[in-house]
């Protein structure tokens, strides 16, 4: 068993230390020991105003290289690749634990259609706007979906209108970022931790999505069901 | 006043959209998409809610869906592309 983060940005940066912190110090026999992180992406300077990192490097090779020593409990490996169908198969496996915190839906729906094809996997996703945000939840136990794929009743995640960021190059990866808060990353990194926390608690569903909005105030869960 | 009884009978139709819900009083029958015109300013619903639910069911024409007052609609919020 193993958990893996793909995207290392702005909320997922923000999940790694408190989710190694969970991971170490977790009875639940669901918590698995191996961290995998997952991003091609560099870090630069630009990106502190919302994202935690030690050294303008690979952000999964700097995350490794700042949570190694704080962590010494876990085996936390680092894979400086986006993901992509090349490699997906790879780099997702039964058994695993998903966080997808990346910043298009092109890879979303990539690893949601894997997801379908194990038997056993828990994708937690997240994802913002400016001011809003959701989460959403995928687990499939013993080749059944205990909830829906991320796809399901979300068309700009079935067809996705940006692309992978494998596919794109420097100019068009430094144009991808817009404006967002570090306050609304945190709200995601938090729900999807909770999510998390819940299973490995072996808890039942009572959501597989929840969407906040900050300026409101308001977050609420939701769960459709296919039927 | 009108009866706690009354009040109970009244239609309510809940509308949600992303992390917000409102609840119309006695809104008369309309159509989905009547209803999305109604609230878009103050729930932030656009055009890119192209999902929408009555009673968590998927439904195709908005503009031709009648609603009887006592419904829950959700236009179904696209997930945040960021991260």
């Amino acid at each position: 068993m193993r958990t893996v983060i793909i995207g290392l940005g702005g909320i997922g940066s923000n999940i790694v230390e408190p989710l190694s912190r969970i991971l170490t110090f977790s009875q639940s026999k669901r918590a698995p020991k191996r961290l995998i992180l997952i991003d091609g992406d560099k870090y630069e300077e630009r990106n502190r105003e919302r994202q935690k990192f030690q050294v303008t490097a690979n952000k999964a090779e700097s995350v490794k290289d700042w949570l190694r020593p704080l962590f010494s409990e876990l085996d936390i490996e680092a894979k400086p690749r986006f993901v992509d169908e090349s490699n997906a198969f790879v780099f997702i496996k039964e058994g695993d634990a998903v966080f997808l915190s990346v910043d298009n839906h092109a890879t979303r729906k990539l690893v949601s259609d894997h997801a379908a094809t194990l038997s056993d996997i828990l994708v937690i996703s997240g994802g913002n706007e400016l001011y809003d945000g959701n989460v959403q939840i995928y687990e499939r136990r013993k080749g059944i979906d205990i909830t829906t794929p991320l796809v399901w009743l979300h068309p700009e995640i079935e067809s996705p209108q940006d692309r992978n960021p494998a596919e794109l190059n420097c100019q068009e990866l430094a144009k991808a970022g817009s404006p967002q808060l570090l306050a609304v990353n945190f709200m995601v990194a938090s729900l999807m931790l909770n999510a998390f926390c819940l299973w490995l608690e072996e808890r039942a569903w009572v959501y597989n999505e929840i969407y906040f909005d900050i300026l409101t105030g308001n977050c609420r869960p939701s769960k459709i069901d296919r039927k | 006043m009108e009866s706690v009884d009354k009040r109970l009978q009244s239609k309510r139709l809940k509308v949600i959209c992303g992390a917000n819900v409102e609840y119309l009083e006695d809104c008369g029958t309309l159509t989905v998409e009547e209803i999305r015109q109604k609230v878009a300013g103050i729930m932030n619903i656009s055009d890119n809610h192209k999902v929408v639910l009555v009673n968590a069911k998927p439904i195709q024409n908005p503009a031709d869906y009648l609603l009887n007052g006592d419904e829950e609609v959700e236009f179904k919020r696209e997930d945040g592309q960021k991260g």
